[in-house]
């Protein structure tokens, strides 16, 4: 085969199209076999920012982690808990516009957004940020009294570890925490 | 001094690999699949749409922006109020619509490719699994040949009668590394980040007790046998169903153990059942032009006999 027959056996229109057609699979083709290898966790920041745009564009983030960490969450609530002035506590639902109650049953969707936003420590940003939207929506719906007298409250059960559970048959513990804005960090109540 | 082989030698291989031309009826399969599947996903976010991409919800989008690496693409940094968010939705669905159709599709599958860089940059905490899967293949689908055959307008014109052409196969070639991309790193990722439960068994066993359970209780902890088993067997399920799916001879029985597999993780996790389909809706790249024959024969009987197959008038 020579080079007159390369062009004369690609199917696609014109010699340049074809060569550079060949060039970009070639391309995406090696991009997606070294993704086959993975980046350890916490070393996501070590492809190029080249690499990443051409992902970020092309391919997504190829970070297929599919359940690499063990499930130990068996179920989560949240709520936003309003000090009324009088000693007393009112509640209305996490889930901003509107503060919705967070659903019951869960939503895949949301449960893992309420996941990393609260209790995963790479989003504090993102906590902090949501945190100050509660106060000011609130704010705006209660008026200012209401900012800064109110916290988001957790409700978590975790599995035990399995030969405690053999033991005695209880599957999990509950396990609470409540975030203000003067302390994203969370804390037990 | 040997003569270096000339640059055309060199093309030999990649362009055999890529350019080999193929039915382009596997293609629409893969178009139609995956822009179904893509609807479906949208139909399911409708109503948290303002919840994960409007300003007044969940997300604070100049967070997102600053946080974006490495750097933040999204309509959604136009389109911040309510209203606009519902019309990029609707712009979306209407986009998908004619992704299945076939009419426009080059252009349609472009805003789909925008619409998922979109999404995923404005609500990056919200993403799932069988989201990462339609963006993959919101791009290998717009770089594919598109073609004529099994769209509205050529069965409105030709009443399914067209004869399909031959196209180049590398979209269906990068599709299926995608796909072997997706199980094996998977894999790979339990090594990199070591995680005992996967080593020494038990991962299938807190799975069943986790959120994702769809029937938790104490009957997990009279299972572990099984549950061991099973969390070995979903290790080597992984690692051979890309390899069955590609060799020509097995790749039924990869469809049917990928199908297995995934329709187990849909039968015993709630909510699931999405990832079940976008995992599917990759398999068809892996289809050959005798099982698009058989696809199309099928469709054909079907429409001339009817749903119940009933015989013919005599």
């Amino acid at each position: 085969m020579n080079d007159e027959n390369v062009a004369g056996d690609l199917p696609v229109k014109g010699r340049l199209r074809s060569v550079l057609l060949l060039v970009f699979c070639c391309w995406h083709a090696v991009f997606l076999v070294i993704s086959v290898v993975p980046q350890r966790t916490g070393q996501e920041d070590r492809i190029s920012a080249p690499m990443n745009l051409y992902g970020m564009l092309a391919a997504g983030s190829q970070w297929w982690k599919m359940f690499e960490t063990i499930p130990l969450l068996h179920s989560l609530g949240a709520r936003i808990e309003i000090e009324d002035g009088a000693g007393g506590r009112t509640s209305v639902g996490s889930v901003l516009p509107g503060f919705v109650p967070y659903p019951k049953p869960e939503i895949s969707r949301q449960y893992i957004l309420l996941h990393r936003l609260l209790l995963s420590s790479s989003s504090p940003s993102h906590l902090e940020a949501y945190l100050r939207r509660v106060d000011d929506q609130l704010a705006a719906l209660r008026g200012p009294a209401a900012s800064g007298h109110w916290s988001l409250v957790i409700d978590a059960e975790y599995s035990r570890t399995l030969i405690y559970s053999r033991r005695d048959g209880e599957l999990y513990v509950f396990a609470t925490r409540s975030f203000t804005p003067a302390n994203p960090g969370g804390a037990a109540p | 001094m040997p003569r270096m082989p000339p640059i055309s030698q060199w093309l030999r291989g990649p362009a055999h690999l890529f350019l080999r031309r193929d039915d382009e009826r596997i293609y629409a399969a893969v178009r139609i699949a995956f822009a179904a599947v893509a609807l479906l996903n949208l139909i399911f976010l409708w109503p948290d749409r303002h919840v994960f991409f409007s300003d007044s919800g969940m997300m604070d989008p100049d967070v997102v922006a600053a946080r974006a690496d490495p750097v933040y693409l999204s309509i959604f940094a136009f389109a911040r109020s309510d209203a606009a968010v519902t019309c990029c939705l609707l712009v979306t669905a209407l986009a998908l619509v004619m992704l299945i159709a076939g009419i426009g599709a080059r252009l349609a599958a472009f805003w789909v490719l925008v619409w998922h860089i979109s999404y995923h940059a404005r609500a990056p905490l919200a993403m799932t699994g069988w989201d990462m899967v339609l963006r993959s293949f919101s791009f290998l689908v717009l770089v594919s040949p598109v073609g004529k055959c099994w769209t509205l307008p050529a069965l409105l014109r030709a009443g399914g009668k067209m004869i399909p052409a031959l196209v180049p196969r590398y979209g269906l070639i990068l599709m299926r590394l995608q796909v072997v991309v997706i199980y094996w790193q998977s894999v790979l990722a339990r090594f990199a980040n070591p995680d005992p439960y996967w080593g020494n068994g038990e991962f299938m066993s807190y799975f069943m007790l986790s959120h994702h359970a769809r029937w938790p209780g104490r009957w997990v902890l009279e299972y572990g046998g099984i549950l061991t088993f099973t969390t070995y067997a979903v290790q080597i399920a992984e690692v051979a169903i890309p390899v069955l799916l590609w060799v020509k001879r097995t790749r039924r029985w990869g469809m049917l153990l990928g199908l297995a597999l995934h329709a187990g993780i849909s039968v015993f996790a709630r909510d699931l059942w999405l990832f079940f389909l976008a995992m599917m809706m990759t398999y068809p790249a892996f289809l050959r032009a005798e099982d698009v024959e058989g696809i199309a024969r099928g469709m054909r009987r079907f429409v001339t006999r009817g749903p119940a197959g009933g015989s013919e008038p005599e």
